[in-house]
């Protein structure tokens, strides 16, 4: 019954589906162009669709004109020599690309499929051919095609420009992968651009400096940071060379890399300039220190033997200008020390409320115009692991910066307080004063680094703050800032407390 | 020898002692010989080849140098005549191969007997004095046609752009891969066929030779035919009723007996 009622309906649906498909209709009107000629190129049938392309009534057409004739010259080459063997060979010739010329002479780019129509002895008979008008399809690939020119091209400049440099210039992945390097890149280390090694390159950074210079690039790759780095690196005679590396991260939004553009700057002579300063002043301070300590030796000697008042004056402010010319020289030998590897420090458990005390005491005797307010929150006989002498160098220093640097404030705050999940204790000096710039904040530990806007009012070789980060260093420790332009800096550091 | 046989898909057929050697045209290879060889193989050693770059020649033997004038196809076809130790070759050239022929004889005459350019020309380009059928601009507009049926495939160029400019990928369907030319050897194959002027070196021919020109062939108009026998000593034109440029394909027997009747 089921079967039955299935044959039926199908009859009835054929019938139905041959109803609604009008074959000449859809022949006219196809959304593509239909064509058919004669071997001989004579087109004798042609749809609507391609007249109204073409711009031709139908009977201008049909029997008198040639397949070539829609054809220009050099598309009628292509269709002889080419597409017409291709054609008989084949049986059949898809999705060529022509020109097809409309009646006005302008033309349309098209993509020809045509089949070969045989009789039964093998002759040709027809070739039946569809038009597809790919003008859209034509302007996109041009469009891509420009943006393709375009980008070369400024890859090209960008090469162009990145070879004029003097500087090794460099392109890497966001994971580290030198991808594109300058001339001079490949002349510095001798080596080929083709078969390049990136191995080859980091053999060629010295072995003090590789470590360092390793972590930080690893630390910009993770962070997507800025890298910057001052290392040797071997030239092509062998040579090494002091090189400012820098990378910087490109993002097209803020959150992936997509790569680092890196620099490779030659500062080698800036690096002989340094040591021959650092060579002088350790000279001249080390000349300078004797003398000083012969000059304090006379000056106490007069003091003895004139006792009047006056002379007592001034013979006072003399032993205070002497010692503030031995401590900048003491400051001085120490900066050469440390370059020299020289300052050793005698780490032990020592009690840090007398060392506190000493120095507000010895700042106040050199400042009289700041209060130096106290806060020590921890127990009055705690003990911390110091170098007694260098710690009070450090807090005295940080108390007369931080006095130097407020002028129009009444006082500064040094405070001690112990981390709660930390065996440690804080030590931090708060002044109120004109604060440092953000972005001269990095650079203030750097030796003889003045602060642009302070380098004029007010005094000082810039050697305080270098020292400082030094020699907490040196116990394994770090100094940090917090500060704000017009409100004040805080300068602190940790101490590990002793049993 | 055998190198050289596999660099231009050399293929020897047929019973005879006299040799016939043919050379296609541009666009082509030696499968566009099919309809009218069964007319010779019989009677004659055939010996069919792929220039370098067409067919199944060897296309890493490509040297641009070498090709970048029909001299070097030339080479070609003594190279074959060497190697199969070939005499008195009946030479049977379509289009290019017909001037390429030509070059091959000057240089070793001994080589041949006759030669039959099918639709010849001696210069594609119109010149003073000399119509040759195209202007500069004809063969820019053929050469930007090659460009967009790159390898016959032309659905997108896409990828072409985007950078795999080796073509489809191996397995990937061709439209058409009958002739599929290298694209980078057939444009300059197409710029050394189109853009040479082979016009002095006709009078230098010592052997015989047959012009076939076909009715409307544009690729080699009815001038350049009367030009072709004026020009070239021993030359004997015969006007065919076939149209086109391809009268081996479009017209077999007229073009065999039109052969026959000359060898």
């Amino acid at each position: 019954m089921k079967n039955q009622l299935d044959s039926s309906s199908l009859e009835l649906n054929k019938e139905f589906l041959a109803s609604l498909i009008n074959t000449d209709d859809l022949y006219m009107n196809a959304p593509c162009g239909y064509l058919s000629f004669h071997p001989d190129g004579t087109i004798i049938k042609i749809n609507r669709t391609l007249c109204n392309w073409l711009r031709y009534d139908e009977f201008d057409i049909l029997y008198k004109k040639s397949f070539t004739d829609l054809l220009s010259k050099g598309g009628a080459i292509y269709y002889e020599m080419v597409y017409i063997p291709l054609l008989k060979m084949q049986g059949y010739a898809n999705e060529i690309n022509f020109d097809i010329e409309r009646a006005d002479h302008s033309s349309f780019p098209a993509l020809v499929n045509a089949v070969l129509l045989k009789d039964k002895h093998e002759n040709i008979r027809a070739i039946n051919v569809t038009i597809f008008d790919i003008t859209d399809r034509k302007k996109y690939e041009a469009e891509l095609l420009n943006a393709k020119k375009e980008a070369d091209n400024e890859k090209k400049r960008f090469e162009l420009l990145a070879d004029l440099t003097p500087d090794i210039i460099f392109t890497a992945t966001p994971e580290g992968v030198i991808e594109y390097a300058n001339q001079r890149f490949y002349e510095y280390f001798n080596l080929s651009s083709k078969n390049f090694n990136q191995r080859l390159v980091l053999k060629r950074i010295h072995p003090s400096d590789k470590i360092r210079c390793f972590k930080q690039w690893m630390n910009a790759i993770m962070g997507g940071s800025t890298f910057e780095t001052e290392i040797r690196l071997k030239n092509a005679f062998g040579n090494y060379i002091w090189h400012l590396v820098r990378a910087v991260p490109y993002t097209n939004d803020a959150t992936s890399v997509l790569k680092f553009f890196g620099s490779c700057t030659n500062i080698q002579e800036q690096k002989e300039l340094q040591s021959k300063k650092d060579e002088f002043i350790s000279v001249a301070s080390h000349e300078l220190k004797t003398p000083l300590s012969s000059l304090k030796g006379y000056i106490q000697i007069i003091k003895k033997e004139r006792t009047d008042p006056l002379f007592s004056n001034i013979l006072n402010r003399c032993i205070k200008a002497v010692n503030n010319m031995q401590y900048l020289v003491s400051s001085l030998l120490d900066v050469s020390r440390i370059q020299a590897g020289q300052l050793s420090l005698q780490i032990a458990p020592a009690s840090l409320y007398n060392l506190i005390l000493e120095c507000i005491e010895l700042t106040d005797m050199n400042y009289s115009s700041h209060h130096i307010h106290l806060i020590f929150d921890v127990d009055m006989d705690i003990k911390v692991w110091m170098d007694a002498q260098r710690i009070q160098q450090v807090i005295i220093n940080l108390l007369s910066n931080g006095i130097k640097y407020s002028p129009g404030a009444k006082e500064v705050v040094l405070r001690v307080e112990k981390q709660p999940h930390k065996r440690a204790v804080k030590i931090s000096v708060q002044d109120f004063g004109i604060g440092i710039p953000a972005e001269e904040v990095k650079h203030v530990f750097e030796k003889y680094y003045r602060v642009k806007d302070a380098a004029n009012q007010i005094s000082g070789l810039g050697i305080g703050l270098y020292l400082i980060k030094e020699i907490i260093q040196l116990h394994k420790g770090n100094i940090f800032i917090e500060s704000e332009i017009n409100k004040g800096s805080t300068f602190y550091f940790y101490l590990p407390v002793a049993e | 020898m055998s190198n050289l046989l596999k660099r231009n898909n050399v293929t020897v057929i047929g019973a005879g002692r006299e040799v016939m050697l043919f050379a296609h045209g541009f666009g082509c290879d030696q499968n566009a010989w099919r309809c009218i060889l069964d007319a010779f193989t019989s009677d004659y050693k055939v010996v069919l080849f792929d220039y370098v770059g067409a067919g199944k020649s060897d296309l890493s033997a490509y040297d641009k140098t070498r090709y970048s004038t029909l001299q070097g196809y030339a080479q070609d076809i003594l190279d074959i005549c060497e190697a199969l130790n070939l005499k008195d070759v009946i030479f049977v050239g379509h289009s290019v191969s017909s001037m390429i022929g030509l070059l091959a004889a000057k240089e070793k005459p001994a080589y041949f007997k006759k030669l039959v350019f099918v639709g010849p020309s001696p210069r594609y380009l119109n010149d003073e004095n000399y119509t040759g059928g195209f202007e500069k601009e004809d063969l820019e507009k053929l050469f930007e046609i090659m460009d967009s049926n790159y390898l016959g495939w032309s659905r997108t160029l896409a990828p072409a752009i985007m950078g795999s400019s080796n073509g489809p990928a191996l397995g990937e369907e061709l439209a058409n891969s009958f002739c599929a030319t290298d694209p980078e050897i057939a444009k300059q194959f197409a710029r050394v066929t189109f853009l040479s002027d082979n016009r002095k070196d006709l009078s230098g021919l010592k052997v015989e030779s047959l012009t076939l020109q076909c009715a409307d062939d544009i690729i080699a108009p009815q001038e350049v035919g009367y030009y072709m026998k004026e020009h070239t000593p021993g030359n004997t034109l015969v006007l065919m009723k076939a149209k086109g440029h391809c009268p081996h394909m479009s017209a077999p027997g007229e073009t065999i007996n039109a052969i026959k009747s000359f060898i």
